[in-house]
């Protein structure tokens, strides 16, 4: 072989094996995340000697964000002390960023993460390094410890097998190589602590407020329970050029009429959140037109879905042939329309599904929906197969039955216009119970009733969210009498762990095929928008696919000259 | 002879002298009817009050037939269209609430809620109670001091707490109701039928009655009892409608009768926690028609009480002023 | 007099235990605990909580220990003086409660002071020209009082002023002392809601007090002397018609703490209702059992005057 043949052959050799790498499956190998702070967005915010003014419906209890069961009495008042290893970009949210860290390379096996950190300091002026980390992850993940929506981590990260190795980077090897890692550890509720402070203190003493320093734009100032809950500026904030306001001041307002009122004669800027299933409705929009455009209406839709839980600890829902034939007979477009919808204002929901299409997964879509059992309209053929499946059941005639419920309006309409479909389709006669959360916790786990009406709201943008809430977990309020099937925990697990996006689509179509047999507790009804409001002088909020994620209010401005919105 | 004065729920006082039987017999007039007219001619407001009760019966006996909707159904019209918070017009003359209903009917059918409420609060409340008082004033020191205590510990904590408790424990539903609104009457029925019975055992004729050797029961009977029907009667008015309002706060705080049951109180809640402004109909109506009821109940208890109490007291007295 | 003083006040205390002792009792029956309530029953979304992790936090908390163990263990630190520290909040009760405790008492002063100045000339009115129109007006007004549910009321003022006068009172709250223009705004309105149904009770009161007295024996003597019908009324009639009102006033006081519950909540003042309110919801019994003692206690020493106050007033009626 000539020279010069040799050469190219060897230049194609290295081409062709250059285009072979580049054409891989789309996981990232050996790849490196970078986020160099300041982003564009920054330079553009005015900063204001001002307070913002939010108003809230909810009292904070808990203040330890690794243990929080709930979000808007828990998350939502301690998030903004606190920054998370990775979070979702509060001007992109659908897209994962750096938080602390300054970028994080993942190696070719995707089993092991290493994470730089920027330069920050804890409230106090110490440091954060990656000692700091390893302790936060390993707080979250510690055996035992009750962390109700942290706990998810645990089937990623193994405890104490991070390594720190030096003050600003950190190694983290995780159990399999899966996309939801990083989506996971991006949650909000996954924040830093600083080691010499939080490694002091009790689980009971970490809840008090103000205990434990974060590392955030904001430090608490001081909470007043049932009255207010403030926020001064973080001067020493890492990132330079953030936040904008000198504090923030959340007015605790519990009933509803008056937060209204409150934002429609401008007492305030902006509920909390900024938004929040509670103003999933047509609220936001009616003030948007009573005040002509000064408070700005803000939805996020397919947040919150509503869905009755079927009890099979008893009769009649013990047979499956029982719960098949509700499934089939609920109308779900028409309590849809009755409860998400406002005449003149338009639709804050849509027909309930088994999964979110969240993450660019669209997997029930209305195409679908409109051939599939259950939710096809006209509704004749599945309520013939309803009534046949009740008579084979014994049920010709109906029963009486109760369904538990919480006492929130919307969940409310929602069980009277269920109640009313099932006894004239079906001449099952619900008796509805409505009751505060604590109640409806404790029947739901002791089983009290034949029927409970619930809400869950989306936490990670994907559509495992809802396969981990309502059927990964066996006992809990979610799935209260561990309904399984032996295909479905396959594919649960196999979808965590697959990296191909077509082929997690496929499992999860396979997914949502079982529960269609109408045979598991859980029964979609109608997916409800997260609502909230802001004055429309607040600029660069930019609204995130789901109401747990984007919670620091450290990239809002005020531009008192900013024009009033034409409609 | 005491005089401290005792309180009703109408704010109505009832005074400790009380006359015997006799005298109450000697004015019984000749026919019903007759006695029915001149009280009207007398107490106008009363003949008022007297009628919307009259109309609160007639309502709620007669609901399934003159009401054009099931109070539950959810109107579904052409095409599958729900009328939801449709004003008042000719299709629906008090308009569609918030999942579609027909609010006549709703309100008719509360009738009959409000009604069952009332009376079964106030038959085995205040006849219970009555009792109570009754016998907490007659048994003798220590009875009564316990009695007491209870009576006054109830009434020192908000009532409210302890009906939100009952009701949380037993659950929503209209008997729950009415026993929880019966234990919230405990209080007031017990304090004021005891003093008044108190009253009357120091009256002559009953101290005249235990000298000459009547045992206890018999003195209860003949002449206790009788005097305090006409207590029981103004104590009845006035608890009815008592038990309507305290059936509505129950339901804003959200433990009263299941939400898709008509109940006025109920409809009241849900209007309140939509919008008033957008659909005020939904909330005028029931509004208004707790407040008729009430007013009735009370310009009734007010006539009768007037009425009743001179005569009470002696039987000329009473025809001046 | 000594005797019935000693022995009314001595009545106060048990009183106050069995009031402690009923509240605490509730409070067990109903379901969900706190350690439910902080887990799993705060509101808004929440995720999955499991009986472990349930057990665990309460005995942390101190919940699994029986029930009269509870009791016991609460009532001696109430007797040393310690009210306990919430199990929602984490923070001391006294703390929380001095606070608010003052705002609601002045709510309630305040709606009881507006409905007897307007209830007593109302009542009295209507007495002396009884039956006539001014009669009848003032009654259907004061049923109106009686039959219109407190919270609608409240509702109402809300929405009229947002609606009609872009006017609300301003959220945050000051006290007397601090800034009394901005603590009057705050609290004219949630008083005034509760004074018109307290009016027309008082009223009511008056009016049937003083048609009583007016038909006594001692009344129809002075009338008969030829005194003036102003001079029966003002002088000899409204003294004792009086006596009715003040013990009203003390049951009334106990049930318009009951609506000061609701009402705090609609005007958003920082008292004790709201606070009420929170604690049944987080099922927060260390909060809930310190304020039904300060309100028993407040209900019952102020009851316990009037009757020592009617004790020395009318002399009849201490040898009940």
């Amino acid at each position: 072989m000539t020279r010069p043949t040799a050469m190219l052959l060897l230049f194609a050799l290295i081409g062709a094996l250059a285009t072979a790498t580049a054409a891989q499956t789309p996981s990232p190998e050996g790849q490196t995340f970078n986020f160099p702070w300041p982003p564009d967005w920054v330079a553009r915010g005015k900063y204001q000697k001002m307070v913002l003014k939010g108003i809230t419906g909810f009292n904070p209890g808990q203040w330890d964000v690794h243990a929080c069961g709930t979000l808007p009495d828990c998350l939502m008042p301690a998030s903004p002390q606190f920054n998370g290893l990775v979070y979702h970009n509060p001007v992109n949210p659908d897209e994962i960023v750096c938080d602390l860290c300054e970028s994080w390379t993942v190696s070719r096996d995707g089993k092991t993460y290493t994470f730089r950190l920027r330069q920050a300091q804890w409230h106090d002026g110490q440091p954060v390094t990656a000692e700091d980390i390893k302790f936060s992850l390993d707080r979250i993940t510690e055996p035992g410890a009750i962390r109700v929506r942290t706990g998810v981590l645990r089937s990623f990260y193994e405890y104490q097998s991070a390594q720190v190795i030096d003050d600003r980077t950190i190694r983290v090897p995780i159990k399999f190589a899966s996309p939801l890692f990083i989506e996971n550890l991006a949650s909000e509720y996954m924040k830093m602590y600083p080691k010499h402070v939080a490694r002091n203190l009790s689980p009971e003493d970490a809840q008090k407020p103000g205990k434990l320093i974060g590392s955030g734009p904001w430090k608490l100032k001081e909470f007043k329970p049932n009255i207010s809950i403030e926020y001064v500026r973080n001067t020493n904030y890492f990132k330079k050029g953030v936040p904008y306001f000198d504090g923030m001041s959340f007015t605790i307002v519990r009933d509803y009429n008056r937060r209204l009122a409150a934002m429609q004669v401008g007492q305030a800027h902006t509920t909390e959140g900024p938004t929040i299933g509670t103003y999933g409705n047509e609220d936001p929009m009616r003030m948007q037109r009573e005040t002509k455009g000064r408070v700005r209406a803000i939805y996020i839709p397919e947040a919150v879905e509503t869905y009755l839980v079927l009890h099979m600890n008893k009769p009649p829902f013990q047979d499956p042939r029982v719960r098949r034939a509700v499934f089939l007979a609920v109308d779900r477009h028409e309590l849809t329309k009755i409860v998400r919808c406002a005449d003149t204002f338009g639709c804050f929901g849509s027909v309930g599904t088994f999964l979110p299409n969240k993450g660019g997964h669209v997997i029930e879509s209305p195409e679908d929906l409109a051939q599939a059992k259950g939710w096809r309209r006209p509704k004749d053929q599945d309520l013939a197969e309803a009534k046949a499946l009740m008579a084979a059941a014994g049920h010709a005639n109906g029963f009486k039955a109760t369904l538990n419920l919480g006492n929130i309006p919307l969940v409310v309409k929602s069980g009277e216009v269920l109640a009313e479909q099932l006894r004239k389709s079906l001449g099952i006669d619900l008796t509805l119970e409505p009751v505060d959360r604590a109640t409806q916790t404790d029947r739901i786990m002791r089983g009290t009733h034949h029927a409970s009406l619930d809400s869950s709201g989306v936490i990670i943008l994907d559509p495992a969210d809802y396969l981990n809430q309502h059927f990964l977990v066996v006992g809990g309020q979610k799935n209260p009498d561990g309904w399984k099937h032996p295909r479905l925990t396959e594919i649960i697990q196999a979808q965590a762990r697959e990296p191909d996006p077509a082929k997690r689509l496929r499992l999860f179509k396979d997914a949502v095929e079982i529960l269609r047999g109408g045979e598991s507790h859980v029964v979609p009804l109608s997916w409800g928008s997260s609502g909230g409001m802001m004055d429309y002088r607040l600029q660069n909020f930019h609204v995130p696919g789901s109401e747990q994620i984007v919670k620091h209010f450290e990239h809002v401005w005020w531009d008192p000259e900013a024009p009033l919105p034409r409609n | 002879m005491a005089r401290k004065q005792e309180v009703l729920a109408g704010g109505e006082t009832v005074v400790g002298s009380v006359v015997p039987q006799t005298r109450i017999e000697s004015d019984a007039p000749a026919s019903p009817w007759i006695a029915v007219a001149r009280f009207a001619r007398r107490k106008p407001l009363g003949a008022v009050g007297g009628l919307i009760v009259l109309a609160l019966v007639v309502t709620a006996l007669l609901a399934p037939l003159i009401s054009p909707y099931d109070p539950r159904q959810i109107i579904r019209e052409a095409d599958n269209r729900v009328p939801v918070y449709v004003a008042p017009g000719a299709a629906y003359p008090m308009g569609t609430d918030h999942v579609g209903r027909d609010i006549v009917s709703r309100v008719i059918h509360g009738a009959r809620i409000s009604l069952y409420v009332g009376l079964g609060a106030v038959l085995i409340g205040v006849t219970a109670w009555f009792v109570v008082g009754i016998v907490s004033a007659y048994a003798g020191r220590v009875v009564d001091l316990v009695v007491q205590r209870v009576v006054d510990a109830m009434m020192a904590v908000p009532g409210l707490i302890i009906v939100l408790a009952i009701m949380a424990v037993l659950g929503s539903s209209l008997n729950n109701v009415i026993i929880a609104i019966v234990i919230g009457m405990l209080a007031p029925v017990v304090r004021t039928v005891r003093s008044q019975v108190l009253s009357v055992k120091e009256q002559e004729y009953v101290v005249a009655a235990r000298a000459i050797g009547a045992r206890s029961a018999r003195i209860i009977v003949r002449h206790i009892m009788p005097n305090c029907l006409a207590i029981y009667l103004i104590l009845a008015t006035y608890y009815l409608g008592f038990a309507i309002i305290l059936e509505a706060s129950l339901s804003f705080l959200g433990v009263g009768v299941p939400p898709d049951v008509p109940s006025w109180g109920g409809m009241l809640t849900a209007a309140a926690q939509g919008h008033i402004t957008k659909a005020p109909w939904a909330g005028i109506f029931p509004g208004l028609a707790i407040f008729i009821v009430v007013l009735g109940f009370n310009l009734l208890g007010d006539a009768l009480r007037d009425v009743l109490e001179p005569r009470l007291r002696g039987a000329r007295r009473g025809l001046m002023r | 007099m000594g005797k019935y003083a000693i022995r009314r006040t001595l009545l106060f205390i048990p009183t106050l235990l069995v009031a402690t002792i009923l509240v605490f009792t509730l409070f067990w029956i109903v379901p969900g605990d706190p350690a439910l309530a902080i887990l799993a029953g705060g509101e808004g979304d929440t995720g999955s909580v499991s009986p472990e992790q349930l057990q665990q936090l309460r005995q942390t908390l101190g919940l699994d220990r029986p029930l009269y163990v509870q009791y016991a263990s609460w009532l001696a630190n109430v007797l040393h003086g310690d009210l306990g520290t919430s199990l929602w909040y984490k923070t001391p009760v006294w703390h929380q409660l001095k606070d608010r405790f003052l705002v609601t008492m002045e709510l309630a002063v305040m709606a009881i002071v507006l409905a007897v100045c307007a209830a007593v000339p109302l009542g009295v009115t209507s007495a002396v020209k009884q039956d006539t129109g001014l009669d009848y007006l003032s009654r259907i007004f004061s049923s109106i009082g009686i039959a219109l549910p407190t919270f609608w009321l409240g509702i109402l003022i809300v929405y009229f002023l947002a609606y009609f006068f872009e006017w609300l009172p301003p959220l945050g709250y000051a006290t007397v002392w601090d800034d009394p223009l901005l603590n009057v705004q705050q609290l004219i309105l949630p008083a005034l809601t509760l004074a018109f149904n307290d009016l027309a009770f008082t009223a009511r009161v008056t009016r049937s007090s003083m048609l009583e007295v007016m038909r006594e024996d001692y009344l129809r003597t002075a009338r008969a002397k030829g005194l003036v019908e102003l001079r029966v009324v003002g002088r000899h009639a409204l003294k004792n018609a009086l006596l009715p009102v003040l013990t009203v006033s003390g049951y009334q006081f106990a049930r318009l703490l009951g609506g000061v519950i609701i009402v705090e909540s609609i005007f958003v003042v920082p008292g004790m209702g709201t606070l009420l309110i929170d604690s049944i919801i987080h099922r927060d019994f260390i909060v809930l059992q310190a304020i039904v003692l300060l309100i028993a206690a407040v209900v019952l020493i102020l009851n316990l005057m009037i009757d020592l106050a009617y004790g020395v007033l009318d002399p009849r009626v201490r040898y009940q």
